[in-house]
């Protein structure tokens, strides 16, 4: 694993992941909502349709993410709930909430992937890349973003699903590698590896785009 | 290698869904949830299981009969084999629900050197004419004990386990197989290192099994 090749152009004019009055927010908020989670667990009926509320765009945004896109993933994200819902007794006291819903998410995509292979429908993932570039400039700008942004999503779909997960926590959901570690169920130091060889596999890809 | 490092320019990979996932509408709240135990609700629940479960194990073992030399044995000696099986029981259980995820795993090694202790331990008083037969039936006898004790621990366990299912799945069995060991402890006499390892062991390394077979139930 070479440190000093160069990644291509396109993900060298990068944003940084979270900033930092970001992260305080993020702290303050996600304290909150394990403080729901709490109270739900108690018992306070009340408090799900909050959880719900705070938690279901994410839980939605992660699933489109693992699913490329899929449709499928509101279904997912329904009986992402619905487990919540049945399982609030089991929530450890003290424990944090989000990477304990992120991880019922991830076991109900394992469960649907073997029930059948994701098959996101190139209408979805087009649609949705279109949405992705729209704010990005014009012309050649918004070409060569719409392409970078579909190369991405080739390469995600391509990718071994543990590969995926890892990549989609850590820079789309902004996790941190132990966070991360924690829904995936595995060491930080396996997370590390499968989602640098994601990114190596996604800079190969952009690599080839901008060759030819 | 220096993966952190490595991981930097990750922050670079443009999201293909980036401007999609947040105007897209939540699903809705499901509608009609189905009723499901508070905290509170889930820990009587594990109680019951466990005071249950060694109630039919001691049941199971009296209508079986107890051991031949159960009135020779020093009742200490026999208090204190069956309370070492429960505590073990309790102690496996605990990890099962209260270790840390990463070392469940480590911790599902527990039963094993636990039992390895009590079997250098125990002492038995009976000798059999044909100890592969009585190998056999002790440990059909021990996978029987455990089987209702695994029944109720799935039951109340349902979806309890986010991470570290399979480690905490296998000490979640073990459990069970420990209470079947100490009433094994009640029901024969036989002593020796392999016939209570084999024998009055194959409970819990039959339930182990089996409750790692139903990782999935485990798992919400």
């Amino acid at each position: 694993m070479s440190t000093t090749t160069r990644p291509p152009p396109s993900l060298v004019a990068a944003a940084p992941l979270v900033g930092a009055a970001q992260v305080a927010s993020v702290e303050g908020a996600d304290a909150e909502l394990d403080a729901l989670m709490e109270r739900y667990a108690r018992g306070e009926d009340a408090a799900f349709s909050r959880l719900h509320a705070a938690l279901a765009p994410r839980v939605l945004r992660f699933l489109r993410r693992l699913t490329n896109g899929s449709e499928r993933a509101a279904d997912l994200t329904q009986d992402t709930f619905l487990r919540l819902h049945r399982s609030r007794g089991s929530f450890d006291r003290g424990a944090t909430v989000l990477p304990w819903v992120f991880t019922i998410a991830r076991n109900v995509f394992r469960d649907d992937l073997r029930r059948a292979r994701t098959e996101a429908t190139d209408d979805d993932a087009d649609g949705a890349i279109d949405g992705a570039v729209s704010s990005a400039g014009t012309g050649e700008e918004l070409a060569l973003a719409a392409e970078a942004a579909h190369v991405v999503r080739d390469v995600l779909a391509r990718l071994p699903v543990s590969q995926r997960e890892a990549f989609v926590l850590l820079r789309f959901e902004s996790m941190s590698v132990r966070e991360a570690a924690d829904v995936l169920d595995t060491t930080p130091t396996a997370v590390k590896l499968r989602a640098f060889r994601a990114y190596e596999a996604i800079r190969a890809g952009l690599a080839v785009r901008e060759g030819s | 290698m220096d993966i952190d490092r490595d991981l930097r320019p990750l922050a670079g990979v443009p999201d293909p869904w980036a401007d999609d996932a947040a105007p897209l509408p939540p699903p809705a709240l499901p509608s009609a949830l189905p009723p499901s135990p508070t905290r509170a609700q889930v820990e009587r629940r594990r109680a019951a299981a466990g005071l249950a479960s060694t109630t039919i194990v001691v049941g199971m073992v009296l209508a079986m009969g107890v051991r031949s030399d159960v009135h020779d044995v020093p009742p200490l000696e026999l208090a204190l084999s069956v309370g070492v099986a429960l505590g073990a029981a309790c102690v496996t259980w605990w990890l099962a629900v209260s270790g840390t995820a990463r070392a469940s795993a480590l911790w599902s090694f527990v039963p094993v050197a636990l039992l390895g202790a009590f079997a250098a331990a125990s002492t038995g008083h009976v000798t059999s004419p044909t100890p592969w037969a009585a190998l056999a039936m002790c440990m059909v006898g021990s996978t029987m004990l455990a089987a209702v004790p695994l029944a109720l621990a799935l039951f109340s366990h349902r979806g309890a386990f986010a991470r570290g299912v399979r480690g905490r799945a296998v000490l979640l069995g073990a459990a069970a197989g420990w209470l079947a060991l100490g009433g094994m402890e009640l029901r024969c006499g036989l002593g020796g290192m392999e016939h209570v390892v084999f024998g009055h062991g194959a409970g819990l390394a039959v339930a182990a099994l089996a409750s790692l077979a139903a990782v999935r139930w485990l798992r919400p």
